[in-house]
């Protein structure tokens, strides 16, 4: 064997197992795309081309409905985990006594079921009988309809969203600012520098790298959000909070309507990389 | 007075000789008749998906003497209703042969798995004096419920359980205001106002979250002459008579309902009133064991059932049943059969019905002993209804799943604030669309 060709043949399990496991269902899922295929009938799939998506951009409004809730919930969410989790991470970042444990606590919620979450989240906002309106009105708020109301439930589940995954951004910034060296704080000290100049022109910067990776990550797993959503609302009240992922379920497996569904979950997959090159874009404008 | 002796002592001496002679009488055509082989599928293994329920728990608890009577091994896989749906779906899609039985809504999804090919015909099963015990008597369910199994000329399932909505109120309540029960909606709507003292008991509460709002919605829809569907054939559910039933299912609920109503699930309307924090809730006669229960109800003995309100169009009584059905691609039927008929027999179905959940068997609820027990009202109420049920469907066309999101979205929706009119038009719209 030449010495040029054995790399490419030690890489080849690893590509077999990409093609597997990446490529095939991703192609796959594209093919059954353009069918119309329905689980329910015993009629194999009829290639219909780009029918789905022509039927996804003119006629469902239940489609626009969910891209804009989507993006509602991505977009407010994350932004908020994003800021909070600096702002904990920077407040975190110094010695003091029980330092472990408030981070282990704060770690909870992203230790746990989301499941179980969800279905505590859903008892604390019900309206009647939950603690939330409670806290309203101990502090003198008028009550709130939370998940049962078409204005607040999306803004009510932001909040679930922001609890459970603000301590993840928190903890890898946290880690990117540990890992900072300290001359330069050193210098800006001695320069004449506060603690807000030391955050924005040293800190901040540095920790950019860390900052825009989780970003992604979040960007990512936020699009996909299903089952803390689904516990709590279904996507109710009517569809008020059915985002993408929950309307491409109820078109799988509530109506078996595979290619259709096949259409959306590309279109979502499209919408994820896209906000993830957009992230790459900014982090390289940044830099 | 001698003679009156001897007449009294005849019992003494004849009874024994009695009993003995009716015993033998009794034996004799069990003897004649060859007996039932319930060892016939001996060593199977089947395998059912089941809804997550009281029922499916009460089937598992007594699984060893199934196993012991038949010789064959019972795999129960469990989920909650969504779940099962999903699961059921994509394994008949995939003609999976490895399921052989199925709990089933044939109200919900029925027209589906019907027009699917995904439910085998029992009747060659039930005709068969070699498969079917003579103890399990079909005849013994209640017509309505056994109704709602049939699909064409194929019997598709057996029933479980049997559900109608009823009114269930606080007596309490009640006759502190010097209000009686509802007869009529009118009168509903009048009594929730009078008894309406939020944020301690909601008047009237009821289930709004789009997938399930349109079970309770219906019974406005019916009383208030509306259909599912138009006489052509179309969508029946923006006709003037389907407004006003929403119109008023909305103006009740928003105005003596709990602020979380667009939002409730059964869980939420069942918390509410076994909390003591609604007044009166039309929902599963099946609850009254959970009212009953001083672990999870704070009203045990403070409630009532009357029948479900009427409307100006009357009142009809829709039915709901869980039921099991035999997968067409199981390659065990006989096995199946066989944990069918026990499942659903009388012996097992009588403990259900002991602990309040109504069963669709007209012997069980003969039972003296059993009636000296339950709340009255309950039992009237539940057994009228379960008499003159109809199974309409839920809705009775096979897309069953969108119409139901399309319907509840509406409903949802103008619990929320909006108008009734526009979103059923828009339903409509769905509605018709899919069943063009």
């Amino acid at each position: 064997m030449s010495e040029r060709g054995a790399p490419w043949l030690f890489i080849l399990p690893a590509f077999f197992f990409l093609v597997a496991v990446v490529a095939f269902p991703v192609l796959y899922t594209v093919a059954i795309s353009l069918t119309r295929w329905s689980a329910a009938v015993t009629e194999p799939p009829t290639w219909i081309g780009l029918a789905n998506y022509a039927d996804m951009a003119t006629a469902s409004p239940e489609f626009r409905n969910a891209l804009l809730v989507s993006i509602y919930f991505t977009g407010v969410s994350v932004a908020i985990e994003i800021v909070l989790g600096i702002a904990l991470a920077q407040l975190l970042n110094r010695d003091f006594v029980g330092k472990g444990l408030v981070r282990t606590l704060l770690l909870l919620p992203v230790a746990g079921t989301p499941v179980a979450f969800a279905l505590v989240w859903r008892n604390m906002y019900n309206p009647s009988y939950g603690i939330m309106n409670w806290f309203m009105e101990q502090a003198g708020l008028p009550h709130q309809r939370w998940l049962a109301g078409i204005s607040t439930v999306i803004p009510s589940l932001i909040l679930f969203d922001v609890w459970q995954w603000t301590p993840l951004v928190m903890l890898i910034t946290l880690a990117a600012m540990e890992a900072l060296p300290t001359d330069p704080y050193e210098a800006a000290v001695i320069d004449g520098a506060g603690p807000v100049e030391l955050f924005r022109h040293i800190t901040l910067p540095l920790i950019r790298p860390a900052v825009f990776a989780v970003m992604a990550l979040r960007l990512m797993d936020s699009f996909k959000t299903f089952d803390q959503i689904y516990v709590t609302t279904q996507g109710g009240p009517g569809t008020a909070s059915q985002t993408l992922i929950l309307y491409v379920f109820d078109q799988a497996f509530r109506y078996l309507k595979i290619g259709y569904a096949s259409a959306v979950i590309i279109v979502l997959f499209l919408m994820i990389l896209a906000s993830n090159l957009a992230v790459v874009y900014l982090r390289r404008a940044a830099a | 007075m001698k003679r009156s002796l001897r007449f009294v002592e005849l019992p003494r001496f004849g009874g024994p000789v009695l009993i003995g002679i009716l015993l033998v009488a009794l034996a004799m055509p069990a003897a004649s008749q060859p007996r039932f082989d319930w060892k016939q599928a001996q060593g199977t293994e089947i395998r059912v998906l089941a809804l997550r329920a009281w029922f499916t728990d009460h089937f598992k608890e007594r699984l060893p003497e199934f196993e012991r009577l038949t010789g064959i091994k019972v795999i129960f896989e469990d989920y909650p209703e969504d779940a099962l749906r999903q699961k059921l779906a994509v394994e008949m899609a995939a003609r999976n042969r490895a399921i052989d039985l199925f709990h089933t809504g044939t109200s919900f999804e029925g027209r589906r798995f019907f027009t699917s090919g995904w439910y085998a015909d029992l009747n060659p099963l039930i005709r068969d004096p070699s498969a079917t015990s003579p103890d399990w008597d079909s005849s013994d369910f209640f017509d309505s419920v056994w109704a709602a199994q049939r699909f064409g000329d194929l019997q598709v399932s057996v029933p479980l359980q049997a559900v109608t909505q009823v009114l269930f109120y606080r007596k309490d309540l009640f006759e502190a205001a010097g209000v009686r029960p509802p007869g009529t909606l009118d009168e509903l709507e009048e009594a929730a106002r009078r008894l309406h003292q939020p944020p301690a008991v909601y008047g009237f509460t009821s289930r709004g979250r789009r997938t399930q709002a349109p079970y309770s919605w219906a019974h406005f829809l019916y009383a208030h002459g509306g259909s599912w569907l138009s006489p052509e054939g179309g969508a029946g559910i923006a006709s003037p008579a389907a407004v006003s039933a929403t119109a008023r299912y909305a103006r009740i609920l928003r105005s003596f309902g709990d602020p979380g109503v667009a939002d409730n699930g059964p869980i939420e309307v069942q918390t509410l009133f076994a909390q003591g924090r609604a007044a009166m809730i039309l929902d599963a006669a099946s609850w009254a064991g959970v009212f009953d229960n001083p672990d999870r109800s704070r009203v045990v003995g403070k409630w009532a059932v009357s029948a479900a309100p009427r409307g100006l169009a009357g009142v009809t009584y829709e039915l709901w049943a869980w039921s099991m059905a035999i997968s067409p691609f199981s390659q065990k039927k006989r096995a199946a059969w066989l944990f069918l008929q026990w499942a659903t027999s009388k012996e097992m179905q009588r403990p259900l019905q002991v602990r309040g959940f109504p069963m669709p068997r007209n012997s069980l609820w003969a039972d003296p002993e059993w009636r000296a027990k339950v709340e009255p009202s309950w039992l009237h109420t539940v057994l009228l209804q379960f008499r003159t049920a109809k199974p309409i469907g839920h809705p009775p066309v096979v897309a069953a799943a969108e119409v139901i999101d399309a319907v509840g979205t509406a409903i949802s929706r103008t619990l929320a604030g909006g108008d009734p009119k526009a979103e059923l038009d828009a339903a409509a719209r769905t509605m018709n669309a899919l069943l063009r």
